[in-house]
């Protein structure tokens, strides 16, 4: 079953764009990871499938409803916005249980183990709070209930190493329970160290999407050659980075005519790898001049 | 689900009640009691008003068998009242609370959402309905000794202020849909020309109650026929105030009703406006020469940003530059009349030579004191205030610039005011030039003196921007601050003006102006910059 689904679903701020023909399919039991740098339309996409922005064309379902019918699947939503207005006068145990009552479920076992997961102090006012812990109330909220998918906008952003990890751990133990996560980031590598799929969205638009290991393994490689500082005339390389006696970049081609070009050249090395996924990354955005 | 938000939302209504806006801790019990009773002593100077209105109207109306009639007009202006008494709160309060997004992002139906935040601004106008329409029930049970119309008046207020929310979502629904289809600072202009407007309505009408009393009074039978045809809800409301059950059950319907048609307006839109973020039109870059600015000329430009990127923040802390500007075209036009008014005024005062100028420096000053740009302005810094503090700028020049951009705002107003009176009351060349003096030393007063109450009672933890704006205590100081400087310096001159010439009496009040001014700011510079590093 597809808990999310966009087809063509895009959302224009007057001429600005937010997104453009999204096309995004989330399993159920997945946990996907959503690439993009700033201004990339990451949390316009997630706002647009809370319900929270009407998209100006396209088609969108979560949990197997409509866009339109939003209020019914919210229930079983866990939202984490990237920056969540609290209530500066409320102690945090209090916004908890706000946060509890307006769902009607009585969550506070769950939300005294997540508290306590996550070490956070729920006598203390929300307007004394730091930004990492702050973020743990959002994370309190939005996970307390239990919910079937978790919908999370740069989660991580304000956590120190340490209740990232925490809580990476107790998404992936829901999502063990069969829970679906889907959440946004620009630090690559926790996408693809808890990540099991992930979409890459430049300027509105999927531009990769697949499983970690697949877009790691796309056809571009990470080329490094010894004893040579410029790449081959006839190579069209991307990431250049020289060195001394060396020279690296990724290539997307035919690897016969890279070997064939290879070979007239005086190299003393040869590393032909699959590149991280922050390299697949840069990869994308660099195409097309960026 | 609809009791938690309710709970929410009335904790929040009384909180500045109980709660300091600085720390937002619990007040003490002395301070709390001290907010408690100019709260009460504020409703009961609004209802005193009306008290002696009622106590002129009722008896003739009684005697006419028009008794409906009189609580009809009550009724109206009780609505009247209602309505602007809520006006800027329905639209900040609707849709553009901060926590919409966080509220609406969970399951909670619009509707409830909607339901709660309208109960704040219903009981917000049955409080300014009660003020006008239970003197009037109180007036009419004095001298009709009618219980039944006493026991009326709490629910046809109730039914009166359903009313005033109803047009108040009104109009608070056309802001929204106008900032919905129109993006920066050009809604701010609409938004304030669709409320300048409203006021200016509501002004005209006041201003000519007069004449529509001896209207009324003249042709008191015929009048009543034309509003039982074209405001018959209000003819109910009349009866049912006089007691009658039936005329009570039927204007309950008729405001429920009403109310049930705006609310299912409102409602259907609702969640689009609340949560339509406009974001701004896409520029390219073009590249140009930096131009060098000075440091109080970036800091102008940030105040200048901040008030006219708020329509709240314009309307209700820069009312008074239109207010001056409109004063002043109104005593060119309205010269002759206003010339014998000012007159009859002067002779209620010590006698000697004349002293319009008095009287024209004191009206400017009055208005003036509508402004009160500095009032709010630390506390709107909010939580971005370390902006501007880790700034490389020294806190006076940052004080300073708020000072500075209060008198820019009110000064040039207060002068053309002025110079219109002159131009009416032709005063020797010295009274004009003190009575000038004058005006700029009051605006000058004015905004340090809000500034340093803002400073001493800063609240930077709103959620809503309303709340320093028009709750917050600096603006009250400011506000009643600026009249009672006013009327102190008015009964000042009752004492002592057989003794003081006037214009010897307006130079003295406008150095003692400056000189207070002068010792705020010294204060602002060596205390208010220290706390205002440490907010």
């Amino acid at each position: 079953m597809n808990v999310i689904e966009t087809k063509n679903l895009t959302k224009f701020y007057g001429k600005t764009r937010g997104i453009k023909n999204l096309n995004l399919t989330v399993k159920e039991g997945e946990f996907f990871g959503f690439i993009g740098p700033n201004g990339a339309g990451k949390s316009t996409a997630i706002r647009t499938l809370m319900g929270l922005i009407a998209p100006t064309s396209g088609e969108a379902s979560v949990l197997g409803l409509p866009l339109g019918q939003c209020r019914e699947y919210l229930r079983d939503v866990g939202y984490l916005p990237s920056e969540a207005a609290f209530y500066n006068d409320m102690k945090v145990r209090e916004l908890i249980s706000y946060s509890a009552k307006l769902r009607g479920v009585d969550c506070s076992s769950e939300a005294d183990r997540l508290c306590s997961c996550l070490e956070l102090d729920t006598s203390k006012r929300i307007d004394s709070l730091s930004l990492g812990n702050r973020k743990k109330v959002g994370i309190v909220c939005a996970m307390q209930h239990r919910p079937k998918l978790y919908i999370m906008d740069e989660p991580t952003s304000g956590l120190d190493p340490l209740m990232q990890k925490e809580f990476f751990r107790l998404l992936r133990q829901r999502q063990q329970e069969g829970a679906t996560v889907f959440f946004s980031s620009h630090v690559l590598s926790e996408v693809q160290h808890n990540c099991t799929r992930a979409a890459i969205i430049r300027e509105g638009s999927i531009v990769a999407e697949g499983s970690i290991d697949e877009l790691s393994g796309t056809s571009a490689k990470r080329v490094v050659l010894h004893g040579v500082k410029e790449i081959p005339a006839g190579i069209d390389g991307r990431s250049v980075v020289s060195g001394d006696d060396s020279v690296s970049f990724l290539y997307q081609g035919d690897i016969k005519l890279l070997l064939r070009e290879l070979s007239s050249l005086p190299v003393k090395d040869v590393n032909i790898s699959d590149p991280e996924l922050e390299e697949i990354f840069m990869h994308y955005y660099q195409q097309e001049g960026r | 689900m609809l009791k938690t938000l309710l709970k929410k939302q009335m904790m929040e209504l009384g909180a500045f009640l109980y709660q300091s806006g600085k720390e937002g801790k619990r007040r003490s019990k002395t301070s709390t009691v001290m907010y408690a009773l100019l709260m009460v002593y504020s409703i009961v100077m609004v209802g005193w008003i009306f008290w002696l209105a009622a106590d002129a109207l009722c008896e003739p109306l009684v005697s006419a068998d028009l008794g409906w009639l009189y609580f009809a007009m009550f009724g109206i202006s009780g609505t009247v009242v209602g309505v602007i008494g809520s006006i800027f709160t329905t639209y900040s309060g609707l849709y553009r609370a901060k926590d919409n997004e966080l509220l609406l992002a969970m399951p909670v139906p619009p509707s409830k959402l909607l339901f709660s935040r309208m109960t704040v601004i219903y009981l917000m106008s049955l409080i300014f309905t009660a003020v006008t329409t239970l003197p009037a029930a109180m007036v009419y049970f004095r001298t009709t000794g009618s219980a039944a119309s006493l026991a009326a008046g709490l629910p046809v207020a109730a039914m009166i202020a359903l009313i005033a929310l109803s047009l108040s979502c009104i109009l608070g629904w056309l802001i929204g849909l106008v900032s919905v289809r129109i993006k920066g600072r050009g809604k701010n202009a609409i938004i304030i020309i669709l409320t300048l407007a409203f006021l200016g309505g509501y002004y005209y009408g006041y201003s000519k109650i007069s004449t529509y009393l001896q209207l009324l009074i003249a042709g008191g039978q015929q009048i009543a026929g034309t509003i039982k045809k074209v405001l018959y809800p209000m003819y109910q409301m009349g009866k049912a105030s006089e007691g009658s059950f039936l005329s009570l059950l039927i204007f309950a319907l008729m405001s429920a009703g009403f109310f049930a048609i705006i609310y299912t307006l409102v409602s259907r839109s609702f969640m689009k406006i609340a949560l339509t973020k406009t974001a701004p039109p896409k520029s390219r870059y073009k590249g140009k020469n930096m131009k060098k600015a000075s440091v109080m000329k970036a800091l102008l430009r940030k105040e200048s940003m901040r008030f006219t990127g708020s329509s709240v923040y314009m309307l209700n802390c820069g009312l008074g530059t239109v207010m001056l500007i409109v004063t002043g075209a109104a005593v060119v036009i309205k010269s002759e009349s206003l010339l014998a008014l000012a007159q009859l005024a002067e002779g209620m005062l010590p006698a000697g030579t004349s002293a319009l100028p008095l009287i024209g420096a004191a009206v400017v000053g009055f208005i003036a004191s509508m402004n009160d740009i500095s009032a709010p302005s630390v506390s709107l810094e909010g939580s971005s205030i370390w902006v501007v503090q880790s700034a490389p700028v020294s806190s006076w020049q940052i004080l300073k610039s708020k000072i500075l951009f209060h008198c820019i705002v009110s000064v040039p107003p207060a002068l053309i005011c002025s110079a219109c009176i002159i131009s009416v009351i032709k005063p020797v060349a010295a009274d004009g030039i003190l009575m000038m003096l004058f005006s700029a030393a009051v605006v000058f007063l004015y905004a340090v003196m809000g500034l340093a109450a803002n400073l001493k009672m800063p609240n930077l933890k709103w959620s809503n921007e309303t709340v320093v704006i028009k709750q917050s205590f600096s603006v009250l100081i400011s506000l009643f601050g600026g009249w009672a400087v006013i009327i102190v310096l008015s009964v000042i001159y009752f004492v002592l003006g057989n003794i003081v010439r006037p214009v010897v009496y307006l130079a003295c009040a406008t150095a003692a102006i400056f000189a207070a001014a002068a010792g705020i700011t010294l204060w602002i510079r060596k205390k208010g910059t220290e706390i205002f590093r440490f907010l």
